[in-house]
């Protein structure tokens, strides 16, 4: 089965009809285990004492939100490329959740940099790529919104989404290259003895699944969304008198 | 079970609070949006549901 069958709007609405169900609820399973898991059954750092439950909702969604920026990205490309309607429609109902997912991460971080580092905000390479990052979310969703020829909105909607992805590398790797600033280094990692703590891990993998098939949900409750949406002003054009 | 949040508890609150306004704000937005977008399309099809 090929990836392109989704091209047809009408097999991607059948598609999502199905498969929309199923995400949510293995979503809510997701969630619910791992945040009650996370928030309720874990111990307290010896070091940030509670604050450390913050990252069970810090760290999936601002991997989430780097994450749809990248979906964004691939979208807008096979838009450029090959001229898909239903991904130029993906991109665009993906911009809304990635926003909201790093609005999320950024105030999650700020009620942990209050305790832990004695200030909500500071100019951290990583902390300051994000908000860029954010803007660019903002940025990107006023531009489909502000103009009306379709395909114009989207080849360049699909430029800023290209030169928004540098804010995206750097809000991912800011912390690997840049040593300067006041974020720690990646939570997760494979070296075992700077990756957290085995009482976190298994809580916060279920929480990242979980918050990964939400995006996942939403992107495919939206575009169907914008499918219908197009289809209603197809339609309303037709029946105007000429 | 060890839900005892101590001197954080306000962070922690404040923390899931934002996330969950911000999560919970667009989840509701996309299922609102869902649901006039199917009754717009099926009122230009010509077909308001069942009588």
């Amino acid at each position: 089965m090929s990836i392109w069958r989704f091209a047809n709007p009408m097999r991607f609405e059948s598609f999502a009809n199905r498969a929309v169900p199923w995400c949510a609820w293995i979503t809510a399973a997701l969630l619910a285990t791992g945040l009650v898991w996370g928030v309720a059954f874990t111990p307290d750092d010896y070091v940030q004492g509670s604050a450390v439950k913050i990252i069970f909702v810090h760290v999936p969604t601002a991997l989430m939100a780097i994450n749809a920026w990248f979906m964004m990205l691939l979208a807008s490309l096979v838009w450029l490329i090959r001229r898909h309607h239903v991904s130029a429609l993906a991109a665009r109902a993906a911009a809304p959740v990635g926003a909201a997912m790093t609005a999320a991460a950024i105030a999650t971080g700020a009620a942990w940099g209050q305790p832990m580092w004695g200030t909500w905000w500071a100019w951290d390479p990583r902390l300051t790529s994000f908000l860029i990052l954010f803007f660019f979310y903002i940025g990107y969703i006023a531009l489909w919104n502000a103009l009306e020829d379709r395909e114009a909105a989207a080849d360049l909607t699909a430029i800023v989404c290209m030169v928004g992805t540098v804010f995206a590398v750097l809000s991912r790797y800011a912390v690997n290259f840049w040593s300067q600033g006041l974020h720690q280094g990646a939570t997760l990692s494979l070296d075992r003895e700077t990756n957290i703590h085995n009482a976190y891990y298994l809580p916060l993998l279920l929480c990242m699944a979980g918050f990964a098939m939400l995006f996942v949900t939403l992107v495919l409750l939206r575009t169907r969304t914008e499918i219908w949406k197009r289809r209603t002003a197809a339609l309303q054009q037709r029946a105007e008198p000429a | 079970m060890t839900l005892e949040l101590g001197k954080y508890a306000f962070e922690v609150a404040l923390a899931y609070g934002a996330a969950a306004l911000a999560i919970g704000g667009i989840v509701a937005r996309s299922l609102i949006d869902s649901r006039h977008a199917r009754k717009r399309l099926d009122s230009a099809e010509g077909d308001d549901g069942p009588p």
